[in-house]
């Protein structure tokens, strides 16, 4: 083909142009590593890069996630560890104080003492976290959920929420126990139905906590149709005998009279009286004539008033043998709820570790998966450096002929030799 | 003539056209680098000879004609490749720009609506009571807005520039046009002698070649070697001695979009302009600027309205129902420029989740409206209701009002494409941040602020979630609304009867002392759910269960507003992020993203490859048309010597001659 010399010129110059472009491009490829300097030359990449860093992202959010979660949980399961613990000392000094040689400077002693734990437990549950949001709160967590009244009592000032975090795309775990779950609704108790003794026993019987043998008709019994039961004994010896009445709303009929019989020491009682009682109350030591023990569904007690029981026991120091089974029976009900709060905080606990333990494990996966995605990533973006610098090279080698043979044939021309 | 004189003779014709050959060869040397000149020569041919006893006897040579190396074929091949390759490489000049802001991998926006979620939404999830962490969500969400509308903005500029361009082609077209016409006059008038004017002719393909480079042209020839130009789909710019002027015009509808149009009628004739610079320009800004610039307006109208609506789901710090966090900018509805009557016509997003990232052109026959999907050239479905004189028109998540139309008023919607331009952030105080769940459920009464649990029984009231739906079975609140006034009250469900596994147990929910209504639950089944209505917007329902197998009649709980240490809310809004709200519940706010990076990149990709080889093809037809025209040196070098040579010998022979001469009179002397 017949080559015109402006043309000549021309295709010289583009040749030489676009290997400076080549070179342009992969000298700046190697400068920065990525190979995405252009999203036009890798379109798909390019969109796939974006999905992978919000995934990414969100992996990183996630983990974040989880370490709010681990730190939450954490502080809230060192304070439950401490309530767990105060909660024994609580039962040690109960049991010790459960005795008939204890005098009325022990229990002194032991009445203060309680009182201190029942502050102790009040701060527990107050437990500020990093920020000074009270973690048992439930949601409101700039307000101090439990204040301790006066009268020893000790109301809940939040609610029952309870905050959740997302640890994965579906999978969200609690990061917190709303302090009313914790602290006020365990029941008291055995549980189902709690024994309370009458304030003018002078017996040196205390009755309960009792054992339920057939739950649902206990339910049935206490619970929905709201049946109490008395327990009442009269005679002396071996002629006791003991009276079992029906009521409800702490008020019992002398008509509603549902069973009786004689007394013999150490006996239980099955409720309702005959064949196969639903509910079984042992009755220990003997009681006087005219004592009465009072059957009834156990209600929410907390923790914080069974610990005011234990005090209120205990500051009553007078040596009766009324009341001694008074305190004896305020006792073994106190212990009797500490079991139930203690089930209570160990199935929390369980549960905080069960989050725990779901967390990491899901920690480990995030972090695995980061490790994939950020590797499919580095696949996707990064140079392949030494293709890269052997395309380089190419290119360089093949601008430098370029120009040789440019300036080497333009050097050719007839006009030189006319 | 014949003998000696016949010799001078024939040698001057001889010398006179060595002289003429040499003169065009230094033309073309001194024209070398001229644009558009086609290299020249000149055709020679012997004189008719005499017939000189019995013997034809040459009478030397002639110039027929000094022609140019000229090959129509390829240059039509060169002007038409030069359109295809100026549209493509001011496509793909246009476009790289785009692909970089919003395809880069240093982009600010995908970065922006990470850390919105990732970072701040987050944060605020998982400590829902501090402030700093609130504060950094409210500085995210500014960032983002301003990222949003800085790329929006960005975009907006290359749409500006656009216009601008548009405007100088149309300037440059003109006065291409009207030289091109001028010319044809001058090579009319100078060919009418016999002899071409090769000098105009190249002259104006060469400005042929430069129309080419700003829009496709066809070129058809006419009587007097004069041409005629039209556009790809044949309007016609020049006939003959006349020329058709261009002008920029704004568009009927949107006046903010320049479009191309005969000054002299005003006829529009953007549509059918294609190749070159002009149509590069508007095919860009019709299929990449616009599309980007409506699908980022749908992730800035799916972004606001989802979150929201999510902030109006929940409470903030001060216990009020969250207000809204972003605005969009409002949709565009514009009328056309030649409408009659004074009809007025507003309107806004109603759907986020069923928009589309089309433009719309909405018609009124005087009876019934009708839109049409621009993308898609498809009708929406429209339905239209009239109120007294304000007719609403509804389609594809936009709600219009529209009184006073007249039959032939049209309309262009623009639902989205200024709607990241205008992006805003309304919220400044951190407190405002909507974290916590409107209700937090819990066992028990209140009593005077402090929560009493009396509960016998072992039903549970469940935390609670939004739905949209009640549900069927659910036992839907009247006489309250969420939203309607802040705090929400606080709800107490008092069980009035007892029972066991199977039985249905009754209850009712009060406000204070007002019952608001009663139902009942079966122990043992899967519960009741209670539905508490929102205000629209957002709507739906904020649902609680109510479940269990022991109840005793007066057990008691109790919904009451949550605290700011919930943080329910901010945990929904941080999943917003990948739910697939937008498009008809098909897409995310990230994979609209992603769709418009992969849309961007790939167009970005193809105007690549499209510009790098209309420029191959465009470079070859101008390599094959010069190969044929262009001036080759050493070609002229050659020519040099020849015609030097033959200027040599014909002075030689008329040398010769003179000797002869000379001869021949010492002979008679």
């Amino acid at each position: 083909m017949r080559i015109s010399t402006p043309q000549f010129y021309a295709a010289s110059l583009s040749g030489i142009l676009n290997q400076q472009n080549t070179l342009n491009t992969l000298s700046q490829q190697l400068a920065t590593g990525s190979s995405l300097v252009n999203p036009s030359d890798a379109p798909v990449a390019a969109a796939q890069n974006v999905t992978l860093s919000g995934q990414i992202n969100r992996l990183a959010d996630y983990a974040q996630n989880g370490q709010n979660a681990q730190n939450a949980l954490q502080i809230e399961s060192s304070t439950l560890q401490s309530v767990g613990t105060l909660l024994d000392q609580v039962r040690q000094l109960a049991v010790q104080m459960n005795n008939g040689t204890v005098n009325a400077n022990d229990l002194q002693n032991a009445a203060s003492a309680m009182q201190g734990y029942l502050q102790q437990l009040v701060q527990y549950a107050n437990t500020q976290d990093g920020q000074g949001n009270y973690i048992f709160a439930g949601s409101q967590s700039a307000t101090q959920p439990f204040s301790l009244q006066a009268d020893g009592s000790v109301s809940y000032a939040g609610d029952g929420g309870q905050n959740q975090l997302a640890l994965g795309p579906s999978l969200n775990t609690a990061i917190g126990d709303p302090g009313n779950a914790i602290f006020m609704n365990s029941r008291a108790g055995n549980g189902t139905f709690s024994v309370s003794a009458s304030g003018g026993n002078t017996g040196n019987a205390t009755a309960g906590p009792g054992t339920v043998n057939a739950m649902a008709q206990a339910q049935q019994i206490l619970q929905v149709d709201g049946t109490q039961y008395q327990i009442s004994f009269s005679g002396s010896g071996s002629g006791m005998t003991y009276t079992v009445t029906s009521g409800s709303g702490g008020v019992f009929s002398s008509a509603a009279v549902v069973g009786s019989g004689s007394f013999t020491p150490g006996m239980s009682i099955g409720l309702p009286p005959g064949g196969n009682p639903a509910m079984t109350v042992p009755i220990v030591g003997t009681p006087a004539a005219g004592d009465r023990f009072t059957v009834a569904a156990a209600p929410p007690q907390s923790l914080f008033q069974t610990f005011e029981q234990l005090a209120q026991a205990f500051a009553a120091t007078a040596q009766a043998p009324g009341a001694n089974a008074q305190r004896a029976q305020t006792i073994s009900n106190a212990l009797a709820s500490l079991d139930q709060s203690q089930t209570t905080l160990l199935s929390t606990q369980a549960a905080i570790g069960s989050r725990l333990q779901q967390v990491q494990a899901v920690q480990a996966q995030n972090a695995s998966l980061t490790l994939q995605l950020q590797t499919q990533q580095s696949q996707l973006t990064n140079i392949n450096y030494p293709q890269v610098i052997t395309q380089y090279q190419q290119s360089l080698t093949a601008l430098q002929a370029a120009e040789k043979a440019f300036t080497q044939v333009q050097g050719l021309s007839l006009f030189q030799y006319i | 003539m014949s003998g000696i004189s016949g010799l001078v003779s024939s040698a001057l014709t001889g010398l006179q056209a060595a002289q003429a050959a040499l003169q065009v060869t230094g033309n073309n040397i001194a024209n070398v680098n001229t644009p558009g000149y086609s290299t020249e020569s000149v055709v020679q041919s012997a004189l008719t000879p005499s017939l000189y006893g019995g013997q034809y006897l040459g009478n030397g040579t002639q110039i027929d004609a000094v022609s140019r190396a000229y090959n129509g074929y390829l240059t039509q091949q060169v002007w038409s490749t030069t359109a295809t390759a100026s549209g493509a490489s001011a496509l793909n000049t246009q476009l790289q720009g785009i692909v970089n802001l919003l395809a880069g991998s240093s982009n600010g926006l995908s970065t922006s609506i990470q850390q919105f979620f990732a970072s701040g939404v987050a944060q605020v999830a998982a400590n829902p009571a501090d402030i700093p962490s609130r504060q950094n969500l409210i500085s995210q969400a500014q960032s983002l807005a301003q990222t949003l509308q800085s790329t929006a903005q960005q975009l907006q500029q290359a749409s500006n520039g656009v216009n601008q361009q548009i405007g100088q082609s149309v300037a440059s077209i003109n006065t291409l046009t009207q030289q091109i016409a001028q010319l044809n006059v001058q090579i009319n008038n100078l060919s009418g002698s016999g002899s071409t004017p090769n000098t105009l002719l190249d002259q104006r393909d060469q400005l042929v070649t430069q129309l080419s480079a700003l829009v496709g042209v066809s070129v058809l020839p006419q009587a007097g070697n004069q041409v005629s130009v039209f556009t790809g789909n044949g309007q016609v710019l020049v006939a003959g001695s006349q020329s058709f002027d261009l002008q920029a015009v704004p568009n009927a509808y949107d006046p903010t979009q320049t479009e191309v149009a005969y000054a002299a009628n005003g006829a529009v004739l953007s549509a059918g302009l294609q190749g070159g610079t002009l149509g590069g320009l508007l095919q860009f800004r019709s299929q990449v600027l616009q599309p980007a610039q409506n699908a980022l307006g749908q992730m800035a109208i799916g972004l606001a309205a989802q979150v929201n609506a999510q902030q109006a789901q929940g409470l903030d710090l001060n216990g009020q129902f969250g207000a809204a966090m972003f605005q969009a900018g409002p949709l565009q509805v514009l009328a056309n420029s030649a409408n009659t009557g004074s009809a007025v016509i507003s309107g806004s997003v109603t759907n986020a989740a069923a928009l589309t990232t089309a433009d719309y052109t909405l018609r009124y026959d005087g009876s019934n409206w009708s839109a049409v999907n621009l993308s898609t050239g498809q009708p929406a479905a429209l339905t239209a209701s009239t109120s007294g004189a304000v007719t609403t028109l509804s389609f594809d998540g936009v709600q219009l009002q529209v009184s006073g139309a007249q039959a032939g008023n049209s309309f262009l919607v623009e639902p989205t494409r200024y709607a990241a331009l205008d992006f805003q952030s309304l919220l400044t105080n951190p407190a405002q941040i909507a974290a916590a769940a409107p209700y937090v459920s819990s066992a028990g009464q209140m009593q005077s602020g402090s929560l009493v649990n009396t509960n016998l029984g072992n039903l549970t009231l469940s935390a609670g979630q939004y739905s949209t739906s009640s549900g069927a079975g659910s036992l839907v609140l009247g006489g309250i609304s969420l939203g309607a006034s802040s705090p929400p009250p606080s709800l107490q469900i008092t069980l009035t009867s007892g029972g066991s596994s199977g039985a249905a147990v009754g209850f009712q929910i009060s406000s204070g002392t007002t019952v608001l209504a009663s139902g009942s639950v079966t122990l043992g089944s899967s519960g009741q759910v209670i539905s508490i209505p929102y205000t629209n917007p957002p709507g739906g329902y904020w649902n609680v269960t109510l479940a269990g197998s022991v109840a005793a009649s007066g057990d008691a709980f109790t919904l009451s507003a949550a605290g700011g240490g919930n943080g329910g809310n901010a945990q929904a809004m941080a999943a917003l992020q990948t739910a697939k709200t937008l498009s008809g519940g098909t897409a995310s706010l990230e994979d609209v993203y992603t769709r418009l990076v992969a849309q961007v990149a790939t167009q970005g990709n193809q105007a690549q490859s499209a510009a790098s080889a209309a420029g191959a093809v465009a470079a070859q037809a101008v390599a094959a048309q010069q190969s044929v025209s262009g001036v080759n040196l050493d070609e002229e070098a050659t020519r040099l010597l020849q015609y030097q040579q033959a200027y040599q010998a014909a002075a030689k022979a008329i040398q010769v001659g003179n000797s002869l001469f000379t001869s021949l009179l010492q002979a008679v002397q």
